[in-house]
């Protein structure tokens, strides 16, 4: 379960920083729905993989992982139009704490 | 380009109908049915909501408390000056009608609302739609854009081809819906869904059972729960969700003015009546 996290993780960062710089302002609005479609089921399967994760670790560990699990969510709630690219790289860098958290945690076990 | 519009009769009518625009639309999408109900001796007022009429990102700024503080302005500018206000829109504008209805009750002389759009749930909404309120929740929702598609919200061929071409210009309206507007426009209609019972003018909910943006269930919900004495709904077979370009929109444009002069009659009536009363006749 770890490695489907890691991989869906990694690939939901890497398509929100391409997003952001290659695909968000384009003008071909059938493109970057169908990509902002994409991205938006890696949402949904990097928070499920990350609940799923809930049975490793000790308390803290299992705290993290909500939070990285809930994390689209809370800076959903936070996110406005004005502060769009500052959220935006913060879930990036999220995702990245997220995926070192999860390796350490593999190696912890 | 600003399509707003004062539609004011030469002698001085008490009667004024407000009438607000769709999302990402224009009061453009209104002229026609403005310039028929002031045909039949009303004044007629439309203006662009905040985040529409320029450019497209201005939209991904706006709340709907933007919206609903436009509409309640224009409202009251318009109570100021006229006897009676009528109030009338589509889509979005059908749920700020349906706001102002619920925040100035009685002071509202008539809602006529077209293709309410309380859920979105219509037969052209994509497959992947169940993942709306993941996006929504998330900072997709300022990155996401449903494209303006087929059908266009009109049934009738020849229309649609014609609002196709000025959609591919962006001269009428926005060709693609962001997320964001969406988003608020959901916020708005769970408010004024809660709110329904405080809704107590004589109102018309017209609704196409064949909308392809909002299903029937709005304009069923709006019949039920608004405590109005008067209270009619019509189900059209003929149209989709812009009302007032497709196959029925004579039909439209016919029973929005019977309802607004049926309303004046009512009142006119109740007038002689309280002349009776103290006359003691």
């Amino acid at each position: 379960m770890k490695h489907y996290f890691l991989t869906t993780a990694f690939a939901l960062a890497s398509t929100i920083f391409a997003g952001k710089l290659y695909v968000f302002d384009k003008k071909n609005t059938i493109f970057v729905a169908n990509y902002s479609v994409f991205v938006t089921i890696l949402i949904l399967f990097y928070s499920l993989f990350a609940l799923s994760l809930l049975r490793y670790g000790g308390f803290v560990d299992k705290i993290f992982l909500t939070l990285f699990a809930l994390s689209p969510f809370i800076i959903g709630k936070f996110v406005s139009y004005k502060l769009i690219n500052l959220f935006t790289y913060m879930q990036f860098a999220i995702i990245l704490l997220s995926m070192i958290f999860v390796v350490r945690l593999q190696f912890a076990n | 380009m600003s399509h707003d519009f004062e539609l004011i009769g030469r002698e001085k009518s008490k009667i004024a109908v407000l009438l607000f625009h769709g999302l990402t639309g224009s009061p453009f999408e209104l002229k026609k049915y403005g310039l028929y109900l002031h045909s039949q001796g009303f004044d007629v007022y439309s203006y662009s909501l905040p985040g529409h009429g320029h450019n497209i990102r201005d939209i991904k700024a706006v709340k709907y408390s933007d919206w609903l503080n436009c509409a309640f302005a224009q409202f009251e500018r318009l109570t100021a000056k006229y006897e009676q206000v009528f109030v009338s829109g589509l889509c979005l504008g059908a749920v700020l009608c349906l706001a102002i209805a619920e925040k100035y009750g009685k002071k509202v002389a008539g809602v006529l609302t077209l293709s309410t759009t309380l859920y979105l749930d219509g037969w052209r909404m994509p497959w992947y739609s169940f993942l709306l309120p993941i996006g929504l929740s998330t900072i997709m929702r300022y990155y996401y854009i449903y494209p303006e598609c087929e059908p266009y919200g009109i049934k009738n061929e020849k229309t649609r081809k014609v609002i196709k071409k000025l959609l591919e210009k962006s001269e009428v309206a926005a060709d693609n819906f962001p997320m964001s507007c969406i988003y608020e426009l959901l916020k708005l209609s769970a408010l004024v869904r809660k709110n329904l019972y405080k809704v107590t003018s004589p109102i018309v909910i017209i609704h196409s059972v064949e909308d392809d943006l909002a299903s029937k269930k709005s304009a069923e919900e709006v019949y039920k729960k608004v405590n109005s004495t008067q209270k009619d709904l019509i189900l059209l077979n003929d149209s989709y969700h812009m009302l007032l370009y497709d196959n029925e929109k004579e039909f439209v444009y016919q029973i929005s003015s019977q309802f607004i002069k049926s309303q004046i009659n009512i009142k006119n009536d109740s007038k002689i009546n309280i002349l009776n009363l103290n006359l003691g006749v």
